[in-house]
């Protein structure tokens, strides 16, 4: 797994960026360039992400298609445009995150947490995304059409303009969400939970 | 530190490979719900070492793969309970800092779902069993027991750090600040209980 060991920051909590003493936010200029640079070469070389730490990152037009990705925190980071297409992610953390016009088609994730992020005309389209965790996400303009879904969870969010069309929603958990305009058609919302009874 | 999710169909239970290290070292093993060809190549391919069985509780979809594991990997299980499934176990109670191989384990009980469940925190991840999962609690009995249950999580497991991992036994991982935020039954009963 990334590095548990807390930033030395006076205060600060988040787990630090290695190998560095601090995390991403409470890096200098320097460290941080180093430590983006480092990303940017394991992604161009489109091998394992593993154990990297870099909370409240910012990136932009970032090409991570085809990469596997894992036991990673990347919470609290700014996603735009970038490419997630085809790429395998297993046990890594985007919590509160922002993606705006990112294409996540063909992603392959499990057991990893977008919980409390905000998502943006993004295209998940085929997708398999199981055990994966979405809660309270606010979801607006975006397209899971053709995805697997089992066993996510997407309870507490906002969901809005969403298209759900033809996926596999057994075990996915909406309860306590607002939805509105979400379309379900050909896909199996009966096997999917809405209300805390069901669970 | 390296932790394996392990979905078990049978039963729909996450099993969870937790590694002191990348390759050639200890092991543990949480839940020992079902072993199967994808976990045994992993634990062969990196060389890990299991040195135990780690019970959160015992309800027969969490264990029924003890006897598999024991077959292959002899090593002690460890519960809360004297046996599990016919099988002796050591047995623990709450304490910190417990020693088993090179890990260093804080072990909760938390009882609710059911009498004996244990929680064991180890590193920043913590393995919650059937008492968190991800936006709700686990089901109870009475509610009495559900009571206890939610007076348990919040004395015991929400007392970490915002930053510790959750892994529970069914269902995706999550932070304690995630569930802070929006696990509606923790919200519900803090409602509830103020």
């Amino acid at each position: 797994m990334f590095d548990a060991r807390i930033c030395s920051y006076p205060g600060c909590r988040t787990y630090v960026s290695k190998p560095f003493s601090t995390c991403f936010h409470h890096s200098d200029q320097k460290d941080k360039a180093l430590i983006l640079e480092h990303l940017k070469k394991i992604l161009s070389e489109r091998t394992i992400v593993k154990d990297v730490t870099i909370v409240g990152g910012d990136f932009e037009n970032l090409d991570i298609s085809g990469t596997h990705i894992r036991a990673s925190n990347f919470s609290f980071s700014t996603f735009r445009n970038c490419n997630f297409s085809s790429s395998r992610v297993s046990t890594s953390f985007f919590d509160m995150c922002i993606f705006i016009n990112c294409s996540f088609d063909d992603l392959h994730a499990r057991y990893t947490v977008f919980s409390g992020s905000n998502i943006q005309k993004c295209a998940f389209t085929g997708s398999t995304m199981v055990n994966c965790n979405f809660m309270g996400i606010d979801s607006i303009d975006n397209d899971f059409s053709g995805s697997d879904l089992y066993f996510s969870n997407f309870s507490m969010s906002r969901i809005i303009r969403t298209s759900f069309e033809d996926c596999n929603l057994k075990r996915v958990n909406f309860r306590a969400s607002a939805i509105r305009d979400v379309s379900f058609r050909y896909s199996n919302p009966e096997e999917a939970f809405f209300h805390k009874e069901e669970l | 530190m390296r932790i394996y999710c392990h979905f078990c169909d049978s039963g729909q239970v996450n099993t969870y490979l937790v590694t002191a290290g990348e390759y050639d070292c200890d092991a543990l093993i949480i839940d020992p719900a079902d072993l199967d060809n994808g976990l045994i190549s992993i634990i062969e391919t990196n060389r890990y070492h299991i040195k135990g069985l780690l019970v959160t509780h015992d309800h027969e979809q969490h264990v029924r793969g003890i006897g598999t594991y024991k077959k292959i990997y002899p090593c002690p299980v460890y519960a809360y309970r004297k046996s599990v499934m016919g099988y002796e176990c050591i047995q623990l109670k709450e304490t910190r800092n417990h020693e088993i191989a090179s890990f260093s384990i804080d072990i909760l009980h938390v009882a609710g779902h059911s009498p004996d469940s244990l929680v064991y925190v180890i590193g920043n991840a913590i393995f919650t069993g059937d008492t968190l999962a991800a936006g709700r609690i686990s089901s109870t009995s009475s509610m009495s027991q559900r009571h206890l249950l939610v007076r348990n999580i919040i004395s015991k497991i929400m007392e970490y750090d915002d930053n510790y991992l959750v892994f529970p036994s069914h269902g995706c991982p999550t932070k304690i600040r995630i569930e802070r935020m929006f696990n509606h039954d923790l919200l519900e009963s803090e409602v509830t209980m103020s």
